[in-house]
C-alpha cells in the first residue's frame, strides 16, 4: 500500500512516544511526570531513552527496498525472513547517528552469509551490489570449512569492520586485514539463535555476541547514516530487531552519509 | 534489611521491569516465545533500565566516609549536603552499562560529580575511578586571587581518569577531556547526563547531546560512586541500563568490597 512519507514519519514519532510512556510508567514506579510536578520546574532537557522496534513483526513498515527483489524479504510468524537472493540490502527510512541495536538472528543454510550496515549510504557498490559503512557480519559456521582458501576462524564470530569508503580502526585486528575480529567465538550454527547487541557512539562501536562484548573498533570515518540489513546468498532469519536511540552528537557534514 | 535480601530485592524489580517492558514495548515478545516451539531463548535479552536512586530511600547504597546525614531523600530526590568531602557506592560493581541521571546545583560555584568503574576506596577523601564531573557554572568565577583563571570547561562536563585510574581523552585539556559544546545549566536548574560506559569507552550526553568521552580506562569495571564535595547538589531519575559483560581482566576490575 503506497504510504507517504509524513504519514510514516509521524506513526513511527506516536509509537516512540508510546513506547517511552509506558517505560517510564512500568519501570520505575517512581514517574519522571511526578517529579515534575513536585518541582514546578522546567522538565529537564532530555528524557530517558527507550526501546523501539525497528521492525514490528508484521511488514515491513520503516524498511525501504534498495537494490532487492519483491520477494527477498517476507515476514512468516512475527520473523522478518530474508531469502538471500539477489544479494543488496533493504534499509531503514531514516538515518541514525548514536544508538544501541538489539537483533537476534538464525542462518539456515550451511555457510550462509548476511549481516547489517550501520551508519551506511545505502547505495550500492556497482560490482558487488553492496553499500559502504560499518559492516556487522553473520556468518553460518560452515563458512570457515568451505574451502573457498584459507580461511580464519574469525570469520565467522562476529568481525566488524569499515566497508568500502569508510575506514575505522579496529579493536582487535583480524588476520582480515582491516578488520576487527571478535575475542572470544560465541557465535552459534545454523538453526540456532544468535543475539547480537550493538553500541554505535560517536564513531565508536562495541559488539556483544550472545551475552559478552567481544568485539568493536573506533574513529569511523561516517558516524551518521541508514542502518541496512543485508541479503547475500543465503536464508536467513531475524526477530526482535529494537533500537534505543541515544542523544544526538557532534557529528560533522563529512562524517553523515548523503540522505537519500 | 540483609545483603541477600537487597540482592533479592534488587533482582525482584530487575524481572518485574523486564516483564512490564516487554508486555508494554511491541507485543512481540511473548509471541515470539510461543512461536520458537521450545527452542531454547537466545542466550541474552533486552537491556531494561532500572533505578539506581528508588526515590524514597537509600536501598542499595553504601556510605563510605560520608555522614549519617550526608545523603537524604526529600520529596522524591536525593539531596546531598555536600559534608563531608566523600561517597556514598552502589552495592556492588557494573561492567558495562548507560547511567542516565539529572543533576541540580544549589550553591554558586558548587562542586560534585559521580565515579565510574571506581575502586570506592578513598585517597584523601576521594577514591579512584572514572570521574562524571557536576559542577555549578559559577565555579569559572572563584578562582583564588592572584591565580590563574579557571577554564570554562570545568563547569560543563568533564571526564577524566582519577588517582591511578588511566584514560585516553577524546577532547584533551590535560588529561582531562573537556565538552565540545557548553550545554550544562546553572543553579537551579536540572542538567541531564547519558553516560554509556562499555570496555574502557565513555560517551557522555550533557542535556541532550553527545559531546564528550574517553577511552581505554585501565579500570572498567567497578563501583559507582555520589560525590558529595562541599556543596548541596540534588539528584532525581537516577538510572541504568546494564548491559551485557565484556573482557574486563582482573587487572582492570576493582577490588571487590
Amino acid at each position: 500500500m503506497p504510504r507517504s512519507r509524513s504519514s510514516v514519519s509521524s506513526r513511527s514519532r506516536r509509537q516512540f512516544l508510546g513506547a517511552s510512556a509506558a517505560m517510564s510508567a512500568a519501570v520505575a514506579g517512581i514517574g519522571v511526570p511526578d517529579l515534575f510536578a513536585q518541582t514546578g520546574r522546567a522538565p529537564a532537557p532530555s528524557s530517558l531513552p527507550g526501546w523501539r522496534d525497528l521492525f514490528n513483526g508484521r511488514d515491513l513498515t520503516g524498511w525501504v527496498n534498495v537494490n532487492t527483489a519483491p520477494d527477498t524479504w517476507s515476514v512468516k510468524n512475527g520473523h522478518l525472513i530474508c531469502s538471500g537472493k539477489p544479494i543488496g540490502v533493504m534499509r531503514t527510512d531514516r538515518m541514525y547517528e548514536n544508538f544501541l541495536i538489539y537483533v537476534e538472528w538464525m542462518h539456515m543454510e550451511p555457510g550462509g552469509n548476511s549481516g547489517m550496515f550501520l551508519w551506511s549510504s545505502a547505495v550500492p557498490g556497482a560490482k558487488n551490489r553492496l553499500p559502504n559503512g560499518i559492516e556487522i557480519q553473520m556468518l553460518e559456521l560452515d563458512f570457515v570449512t568451505q574451502g573457498r582458501g584459507n580461511r580464519p576462524l574469525a570469520y565467522v564470530h562476529g568481525e566488524t569492520w569499515g566497508v568500502d569508503d569508510v575506514s575505522a580502526i579496529p579493536d582487535n585486528p583480524s588476520p582480515n586485514k582491516g578488520r576487527s575480529e571478535a575475542l572470544d567465538h560465541r557465535a552459534l550454527g545454523r538453526g540456532h539463535w544468535n543475539t547480537y547487541l550493538v553500541m554505535a557512539v560517536d564513531g565508536v562501536i562495541k559488539m556483544s555476541v550472545n551475552g559478552r562484548f567481544v568485539n568493536g573498533l573506533s574513529k569511523a570515518s561516517q558516524r551518521k547514516g541508514y542502518i541496512c540489513m543485508e541479503s547475500e546468498g543465503a536464508e536467513i532469519h531475524f526477530r526482535n530487531i529494537k533500537i534505543m536511540e541515544l542523544p544526538p552528537g557532534m557529528t560533522t557534514p563529512e562524517q553523515t552519509a548523503k540522505p537519500l | 534489611m540483609s545483603r541477600t535480601a537487597a540482592r533479592r530485592g534488587t533482582r525482584r524489580e530487575f524481572l518485574a521491569a523486564s516483564a512490564a517492558m516487554t508486555g508494554g514495548l511491541a507485543g512481540a515478545w511473548p509471541a515470539a516465545a510461543a512461536q520458537r516451539g521450545g527452542a531454547p531463548p537466545p542466550p541474552t535479552s533486552l537491556p531494561v533500565w532500572r533505578d539506581l536512586f528508588n526515590g524514597r530511600d537509600l536501598t542499595g547504597w553504601v556510605n563510605v566516609n560520608t555522614a549519617p546525614d550526608t545523603w537524604s531523600v526529600r520529596n522524591g530526590l536525593l539531596v546531598c549536603t555536600g559534608k563531608p568531602i566523600g561517597v556514598m557506592r552502589t552495592d556492588r560493581m557494573y561492567e558495562n552499562f548507560i547511567i542516565y541521571v539529572e543533576w541540580m546545583h544549589l550553591e554558586p560555584g558548587g562542586n560534585s560529580g559521580m565515579f565510574l568503574w571506581s575502586s570506592a576506596a578513598p585517597r584523601g577523601r576521594l577514591p579512584n575511578g572514572i570521574e562524571i564531573q557536576m559542577l555549578e557554572l559559577d565555579y569559572v568565577n572563584q578562582a583564588p586571587p592572584g591565580g590563574p583563571p579557571r577554564d570554562i570547561a570545568y563547569v560543563h562536563g568533564e571526564t577524566w581518569g582519577v588517582g591511578d585510574v588511566k584514560a585516553v581523552p577524546d577532547n584533551p585539556r590535560g588529561i582531562r577531556s573537556k565538552s565540545l559544546e557548553n550545554r550544562a545549566l546553572g543553579r537551579g536548574q536540572w542538567t541531564t547526563y547519558v553516560v554509556v560506559a562499555v570496555d574502557g569507552v565513555i560517551k557522555m550526553a550533557v542535556n541532550g547531546k553527545v559531546v564528550n568521552g574517553l577511552s581505554q580506562s585501565s579500570q572498567r569495571k567497578g563501583y559507582i560512586c555520589m560525590e558529595s564535595e562541599g556543596a548541596e547538589i540534588h539528584f532525581r531519575n537516577l538510572k541504568i541500563m546494564e548491559l551485557p559483560v565484556g573482557m574486563a581482566t582482573p587487572e582492570q576490575t576493582a577490588r571487590e568490597l
